[in-house]
């Protein structure tokens, strides 16, 4: 979506003599920016939702007037919420390992974007 | 090295090839263009000026023919050498401002300054002087969207000489202007151009200002005409 929106400002950064790597650098960084933050804030609030899972189950209890969570349905007397720095290690692993490759692709693109083209059709 | 900034010599470029809307724009184009020249190119729309300038200014590259930028033949070069170039030697400015709106002017000629290599201070510097002299310095801090139309071409000006080229190429950079502010900004450009000494390649509809400029050509039926 970035490349797409940004298309005009490429052709300017190439009409003005920015090579391909140094646009492919642009996005590359501002994707994978967004991807750490991403994940940081992730982190942040999964951590805290494991943390406070009972708190957070009482607030929607009291707000949707109880009933939300019936064990005698479902079996399930408790919900288990345990945090592990393993798998909150793995989560961060794959939710950056993603986003900065998937970054790649679209960074590709706009590097590569033909800088008339961009221009004429913005 | 050639006495000449600016070499085109046979110059084709068509689109569409061999397809029943092929169209055949340029059709053997030569320009030659000496060091402080400033040459009007006159065209109507859509007779292949904006073409004509990209393939100069190595944005574009010919079907057939050469593209000479002082004395190098620019045709079989990399992309990467081709943008060196654009970036060190050729200056663009084209009939809508195209500045970056997140920058503000005085940053907008810093930038490229900053992709050539300089120092941030000294583009800095650069560029307020080349603000001043275009009478906007107290606008440096200003984003586009708060310039008016005449200031935001004047900071496209700045940027297009910010590198010091040797060669500038304009798309009717006052094409998108009221006449009265077109009129005092061409005279801006004009100044610009004069005191850098730098060869210019300017399009326009505007024959007043065409006559303004050391010779006329005109691009015709794909081919260049002397007007």
């Amino acid at each position: 979506m970035l490349v797409k929106n940004k298309g005009r400002e490429v052709g300017i950064l190439r009409t003005m003599g920015l090579t391909e790597g140094s646009i492919l650098r642009v996005f590359l960084i501002c994707g994978a920016g967004i991807g750490t933050l991403g994940t940081a804030l992730g982190v942040i609030l999964g951590c805290l939702f494991a943390i406070y899972i009972d708190q957070i189950f009482s607030l929607v209890n009291f707000v949707a007037g109880g009933g939300v969570w019936d064990p005698s349905i479902r079996g399930i007397y408790n919900v288990p919420a345990e945090l592990h720095l393993t798998d909150v290690l793995k989560a961060v692993s794959l939710s950056l390992g993603l986003s900065w490759i998937i970054t790649i692709f679209p960074a590709r693109r706009a590097a590569r974007m033909n800088p008339v083209e961009a221009l004429r059709y913005e | 090295m050639s006495d000449l900034t600016l070499r085109l010599s046979d110059l084709t470029k068509g689109y569409n090839a061999g397809k029943p809307n092929e169209v055949r724009v340029l059709q053997g184009v030569s320009l030659d263009v000496a060091p402080g020249e400033v040459v009007a190119l006159v065209a109507p729309s859509g007779a292949g000026k904006s073409t004509l300038l990209h393939i100069a200014g190595l944005l574009d590259t010919p079907d057939n023919g050469k593209v000479t930028i002082e004395g190098t033949d620019m045709t079989n070069l990399s992309d990467r050498k081709r943008t060196a170039v654009r970036r060190s030697t050729v200056g663009f400015i084209y009939q809508f401002h195209h500045l970056l709106p997140e920058f503000t002017a005085l940053e907008n000629i810093v930038l490229p300054q900053l992709a050539n290599g300089m120092a941030e201070k000294a583009a800095e510097q650069r560029a307020m002087t080349l603000l001043d002299r275009v009478g906007i310095a107290e606008r440096a801090s200003h984003r586009p969207a708060a310039l008016s139309g005449g200031e935001q071409q004047r900071v496209a000006f700045c940027r297009s000489l910010a590198n010091e080229p040797s060669l500038l190429l304009a798309d009717e950079p006052t094409g998108n202007l009221d006449p009265e502010t077109s009129d005092r900004v061409f005279e801006a450009l004009m100044t610009l151009v004069r005191d850098t000494g730098l060869a210019a390649v300017i399009a326009t509809h505007n024959l007043e200002l065409a006559a303004r400029m050391d010779r006329q050509v005109r691009l015709s039926g794909g081919v260049l005409e002397s007007a």
